[in-house]
């Protein structure tokens, strides 16, 4: 029973719901098209600050990119003028080395010089008995020849091995290489003279014929060696397929090797001060500057690279006029509405007012649009710093729900919203709500410092600066048509400032193209120090992203 | 003839093709054919007229924004109801988190009596709902009208099927007594007859 009474207690109420339909405001659905406009705008504020923060990364990217390989390039510059120094120690040590070969073999050859005395010593009386050992001397001469051509390949070898570090001193190494050969030639006269001792038996004096003999046979041999020793040197050099064929240029090749590293300082120095302009006033240190000064070489460098400098072309960049426009998203940082009828105020204002409708929490939207358009002159103070100032239009424009209303003096009724609710007598009225289109106008004078990161044909730049914004105007804008523009200007009786700061920052990618224009893409955050409107100071601040062009005229 | 006009004359599948686009006037052709059976939804679950139009007004922008996910086996308008009681459960769930339902069992049910609401106003009736504790509106409104068990609105609402129970009871002895004072009204000026 209870059940069943139950059951016709809910479908009487579901019955009485059926099919039944109930009017809504109209309010509802503007906020519903304000919404979705919102998000709309929303999602394009997104990309733009995406876009935003995307250039500036990569802006930053590039700048710590071109930052390092600037540093890079100084610091390889400087190393490899320092890198100078240890090298003429290196060869100051090989040359030691080679002394010390050509010593061993100055040793070997006063050794060998003893020996030559103890022929001389020889007397008369021991020649035959001398000659009677002729076998064994002649046997003991041919083991002396060996050792002396052991030794004359030693030289040979060790000044070889000279030629691979490539630093020896070439008189030094002849020196010891004359030593060397004389001190074999030497040997091999010895025997010589042994043999034409032991020939010539019936001469007297046989120790000036032995002395007179060898002397001549010395000189001889000398000639003959000088003539042969360079010879001798590349084939001991060819003949040991260790060494790479370009080192078989013995002492000139050293000298050319220091000449073409010269070359290649200079080449880089003009390299790197081709990337880096004070490179190349840097003082190289004395030893490469006297070693320059030596010897007068060509850089190594691409002949386009001699031409004219890039810095020259840049100095020309000194002054240019551009044009630009930016767009980007407009938050007014209020995250109560400048324009949502406070309690107050509606009270204040409804005063006298016999309207029904109650005030509605006015819907405003959190982001707007704006744009903006000018010209700037720009000017290089420096090397790598400018300074641009110039004059913009600025428009941001926003968009939101008013249930004000006021008529003008033909009576014709106008858009209207709570801020200038105590700045007008004008007749008021609360109506149904309805979308406003807000749009403030300003002339702002901007001046911005700029940095160029890098200073090439495409370029990078961040600026930075402030701007006076001069307020115009505010117009009102009723989106359906019903209401009449309104439109505020400045003044005493304004709710809006005359006057307002902003503070700016951007990064600018420039490309030149030709000799006197540049185009750049421009993304930038504008934040100004206070609301627009005077009744909002303090409660945040406008935002403004965006990303602009300009189109730089570049004086001569 | 405007673009609005043209598109209150499609078919359900054309103004959510169009919706799906996000066609403006698809949209609002929509809206204008919906939201007056969606209200009266919006102001059985709403404390007050104000927020039932909060409430249909997130409830269409969820619409729209998730009109890709409808197909077209289930029905357009029960598709929309759904959304339209979740936007509401939402909005008046931090109010049942507040003021946490408890077992209402003291309360004793009166005797069994016909009612009818025929000669009641949609306006009255919504007058009626709205003025329950939010609890048992909520409930009441998805027991009666919605026709959920207890057990799932224990479910839905994260209360417990007795919970449920309960708060349903309180709201029928509420609403017995606010018909009842209604007929001693209607009685006198003899509008209503229950």
């Amino acid at each position: 029973m209870e059940n069943t009474e139950r059951q016709k207690f809910e479908e009487s109420w579901k019955e009485a719901f059926e099919g039944q339909e109930m009017d809504p405001s109209d309010s509802v659905w503007n906020n519903i098209d304000l919404k979705l406009d919102n998000d709309k705008m929303k999602r394009r504020v997104i990309f733009y600050q995406r876009l935003a923060a995307a250039s500036v990364l990569f802006a930053l990217l590039i700048g710590i990119g071109g930052t390092r390989y600037y540093n890079r390039n100084q610091r390889n510059d400087l190393a490899s003028a320092t890198k100078v120094t240890p090298g003429q120690e290196q060869i100051t040590e090989s040359t030691k080395k080679k002394e010390k070969v050509a010593g061993t073999a100055k040793e070997r050859t006063e050794e060998k010089s003893e020996n030559e005395s103890d022929i001389k010593k020889l007397n008369p009386e021991e020649i035959d008995s001398e000659t009677k050992d002729r076998l064994t001397a002649s046997s003991q001469s041919k083991n002396q020849q060996e050792s002396i051509s052991e030794a004359g390949y030693e030289s040979r070898k060790q000044n070889n091995s000279a030629q691979v570090d490539g630093r020896i001193d070439q008189q030094q190494l002849r020196s010891s290489k004359s030593e060397s050969i004389a001190s074999s030639s030497k040997e091999g006269n010895k025997v010589l003279t042994t043999k034409s001792q032991k020939a010539s038996s019936e001469s007297a004096n046989k120790d000036d014929y032995t002395a007179s003999v060898i002397h001549a046979n010395q000189i001889a041999a000398m000639k003959k060696e000088e003539t042969n020793s360079g010879s001798t040197q590349t084939e001991g050099a060819i003949a040991d397929p260790g060494i790479p064929l370009p080192l078989l240029q013995a002492t000139p090749l050293n000298t050319h090797t220091e000449e073409s590293r010269l070359a290649q300082n200079n080449g880089f120095s003009k390299m790197s001060s081709f990337f880096s302009p004070q490179l190349k006033n840097k003082e190289l240190p004395k030893e490469v500057v006297a070693m320059k000064e030596e010897k007068r070489v060509l850089p190594e460098m691409p002949a386009s690279l001699m031409t004219t400098s890039s810095k020259d072309k840049k100095t020309k960049e000194n002054t240019w006029l551009s044009f630009g426009a930016a767009a980007g998203s407009y938050n007014p940082g209020n995250s109560s509405s400048s324009y949502t009828t406070s309690s107050s105020l509606m009270q204040s204002s409804m005063a006298g007012i016999n309207n029904q409708s109650a005030p509605q929490s006015n819907t405003r939207s959190s982001v707007g649009s704006a744009y903006s358009v000018g010209l700037s002159f720009g000017k290089k103070v420096a090397e790598r710093w400018i300074v641009q100032t110039g004059v913009n239009y600025m428009n941001q424009a926003i968009s939101f729900t008013s249930n004000y209303a006021t008529y003008t003096a033909s009576n014709d009724r106008a858009a209207f919203v709570a801020d200038y609710a105590d700045k007008t007598t004008a007749p008021l009225s609360i109506t149904q709500p309805y979308k406003v289109n807000s749009s403030m106008e300003f002339v702002s004078v901007p001046v911005q410092a700029g940095y160029l990161l890098i200073d090439r044909k495409l370029a990078l730049q961040w600026n930075a600066g402030v701007a006076t914004d001069i307020f115009l105007r505010n117009t009102l804008k009723d989106q359906s048509g019903k209401s009449a523009r309104y439109t505020q200007g400045s003044g005493a009786d304004s709710p809006y400032r005359a006057l307002n700061m902003a503070a700016l920052t951007s990064t600018e990618i420039s490309y030149k193209m030709g000799r006197q224009y540049r185009l750049s893409l421009v993304p930038g955050v504008r934040y100004s120090f206070q609301s627009a409107l005077k009744s909002q100071s303090g409660t945040g601040n406008p935002l403004i992203m965006d990303i602009g062009f300009r189109f730089r005229y570049i004086f001569e | 003839m405007s673009k609005i006009h043209i598109a209150s004359m499609l078919s359900d599948q054309e103004l959510i093709d169009g919706c799906t686009r996000g066609d403006r006037a698809s949209q609002k052709a929509l809206y204008e054919r919906y939201c007056r059976k969606m209200l009266v939804f919006c102001q059985r679950y709403a404390k007050s007229t104000a927020e039932a139009e909060d409430i249909l007004q997130e409830g269409f922008i969820k619409v729209f924004k998730s009109i890709h996910q409808f197909r077209a086996e289930a029905r357009l308008d029960t598709w929309m109801t759904r959304i339209m009681i979740n936007t509401a459960l939402n909005s008046q769930r931090q109010k049942l988190y507040m003021l946490p339902m408890v077992d209402v069992t003291e309360l004793q049910l009166p005797e069994s009596e016909e009612i009818s609401l025929s000669g009641f106003h949609l306006a009255e009736l919504v007058a009626m709902i709205q003025s329950l504790p939010d609890g048992c509106r909520i409930v009441f409104n998805l027991f009666a009208i919605e026709g959920y068990s207890h057990k799932e609105i224990g479910e839905m609402l994260e209360i417990s099927e007795g919970t449920s129970k309960s708060q349903y009871n309180r709201a029928k002895v509420l609403l017995r007594a606010k018909l009842g004072a209604a007929e001693m009204s209607y009685g006198k000026y003899g509008k209503t007859k229950i």
